[in-house]
């Protein structure tokens, strides 16, 4: 922006990310089928830590034990897939990277859908996320030796795009196999859905998420010596294969975490860290945790938006996220086609 | 002497796959020397820094920087002693100027350590020395290959090394932006190795020349010493007359042909 010094545009961003955090799940609480009003919401939050407050108690129960774990996931989801796209862009220095571009989510879904259909329903939220993250790290371990450690775009695209295809072959002979009803529920899950989102379910999420963002912002600068290439990160002095095999698997395993209680909503992680990167001049030290709350906001208002776009009835996240993220995808390949 | 040299190469030979590429090389490098490198297509070059920078691994022989095996160090400790400029740039996704230039300080911050007030200071100062400074904001895939050659010395200058090992450092540029490279290079005091395929520039600014061919070592010493009509002809297959430069002392070549 011209008429805008960088500092001040990197200012603003960066107060409107705050604000977003902290006003986002309040309001989205009181989006929904019940009428629940902001104010609802405040006496409520006022009531929960002791104070007098005259909300009804059906109203209290949906803010505190549906809504607001809801939106809490919702978060936990946007953030995290957002992270792990800006991951996977920098280390394999693509810009097109995306957890569900690159057959992590489908390998994760696979995983998770294997798990369910053989134990059933009823089985626990660590082993879906178990056999989550196995599906997941199979997917990057086999994109990964099929386009090479030294990084090709368009051999990992396709490379991604086989994958994907051959995991989610597998998760539809899974659904084909199993009774009607589960498979219903089980679809409706792939495609992306924060429903099943209660207190109990929050917890592995929230620690996954908290202890990648940690880790990968520990990795900050190693990881951005990888955008100069590999020989040239080599000569900055770092490992880059151990650095880009670890990066991987964790990403994959936050994508596995969060597959695994919300299904496989696409396309957030490519656009969420490509926005930041517009919005932030000269800060790509930010880019991890921009992601991470500008991800995590932009998922609560897409689930609000599921919510609300029908009358008596909720969209799966996952075909709002599809449609958006493919339109957004179509436009970063004609720029890049046109400046090359 | 190898007691007091900077860079001490024994012996190094390296092949990739069954290829050989580098056969029993030995040479070393004093601290301060600007060393040149140069021979045909093919020579092993390239090949020879990497093994210096650690990207290939020889499998024989052993290189010593200030008597510790760069093998036996971390490669973050290498990175504090060795600054490298590649031909070839990436896109650095969307990176700017400055933060190209930021990336020299990764092998000298831990995880978790952020860039400091002097750091930032320093790297505006990099940056006008290479007088890109009405560029620092710029995303560093829209600047031009000159430009791009110019953040890398930035970047390096900031790595702050003992050595800095550059693969044909004025390819691809005008002869204006060759030489002022090379001057600003010359003008930091700083030990260099430096490959060349300009035989010219490199008589003109290295203190000595080695001088390899299918991956041996064939001479090394002071420029006049190397840059022999004898040793140019047959190496690179072509007619070579050697004078002096009409205004400096160095050798100059002149190719023998016409049509």
């Amino acid at each position: 922006m011209p008429t805008m010094t960088n500092s001040t545009q990197n200012r603003l961003v960066a107060v409107a990310g705050l604000l977003l955090l902290i006003f986002s799940p309040l309001l989205a609480v009181s989006f929904g089928a019940a009428d629940i009003s902001f104010n609802d919401v405040f006496l409520t939050i006022y009531g929960y830590f002791g104070g007098e407050s005259e909300v009804n108690a059906i109203k209290e129960r949906i803010v505190l034990e549906l809504r607001f774990p809801r939106v809490i996931l919702a978060f936990l989801a946007g953030a995290g897939l957002s992270l792990s796209g800006a991951v996977l862009q920098t280390v394999t220095r693509n810009p097109l990277a995306d957890p569900y571009l690159f057959g992590i989510s489908s390998g994760a879904s696979f995983g998770a859908v294997l798990v369910i259909a053989s134990v059933g329903t009823a089985s626990s939220m660590l082993s879906i996320t178990g056999g989550a993250f196995l599906g997941s790290a199979c997917s990057v371990l086999l994109v990964v030796s099929l386009a090479g450690m030294g990084v090709q775009i368009e051999r990992m695209l396709l490379a991604g795009v086989a994958v994907q295809f051959m995991f989610s072959s597998g998760t539809s002979l899974v659904l084909y196999l199993s009774d009607p009803q589960a498979a219903a529920s089980l679809l409706f899950w792939i495609l992306g859905s924060f429903t099943r989102a209660s207190w109990d379910n929050l917890l592995l999420p929230t620690l996954i998420t908290t202890v990648c963002l940690f880790i990968f912002m520990a990795f900050s600068r190693p990881l951005r010596a990888i955008l100069a290439g590999d020989e040239n990160a080599k000569a900055l002095g770092v490992e880059v294969y151990r650095l880009r095999i670890g990066m991987l698997l964790l990403s994959s395993l936050l994508t596995a975490t969060l597959v695994a209680s919300c299904g496989g909503i696409g396309f957030v992680g490519l656009m969420v860290p490509h926005i930041v990167r517009r919005l932030l001049v000269n800060q790509s030290r930010y880019t991890l945790i921009g992601s991470a709350i500008f991800g995590g906001v932009f998922m609560i208002w897409v689930d609000v938006l599921a919510r609300m776009i029908m009358e008596n009835s909720e969209l799966p996240v996952g075909v709002i996220t599809a449609a958006m993220g493919s339109l957004f995808f179509l436009l970063v390949l004609k720029n890049r086609s046109s400046a090359s | 002497m190898p007691e007091q040299s900077l860079l001490n190469v024994e012996n190094v030979s390296w092949s990739a796959g069954d290829k050989s590429i580098l056969s029993d090389i030995s040479f070393h490098i004093n601290k301060g020397d600007f060393v040149g490198l140069i021979g045909p297509n093919g020579a092993g070059k390239s090949s020879l820094m990497r093994c210096l920078y650690r990207v290939n691994r020889p499998s024989s022989g052993c290189i010593h920087f200030n008597g510790q095996n760069i093998w036996q160090n971390s490669a973050k400790q290498n990175a504090q002693n060795i600054a490298v400029i590649l031909q070839d740039h990436t896109e650095q996704l969307g990176l700017t100027v400055s933060e190209v230039v930021a990336q020299g300080l990764t092998p000298h911050k831990h995880l978790f350590e952020w860039d400091s007030p002097e750091d930032q200071q320093k790297i505006k100062a990099l940056i006008e020395q290479v007088d890109l400074y009405e560029l620092r904001d710029a995303p560093f895939n829209q600047l031009s290959g000159g430009e791009k050659q110019r953040v890398m010395l930035a970047r390096a200058m900031l790595q702050n090394p003992k050595l800095l090992i550059m693969d044909e450092p004025t390819n691809h540029l005008d002869v204006h932006y060759q030489v002022e490279v090379l001057q600003k290079v010359k003008k930091l005091d700083m030990t260099v190795l430096a490959s060349f395929h300009d035989l010219n520039l490199a008589a003109a600014f290295c203190d000595s020349i080695l001088l390899i061919h299918h991956g041996k070592l064939l001479a090394f010493g002071k420029p006049e010493a190397v840059i022999t009509e004898q040793n140019l002809s047959e190496i690179f297959n072509t007619k070579v007359v050697i004078d002096r430069h009409p205004l400096y002392s160095h050798p100059r070549i002149t190719y023998a042909y016409h049509d």
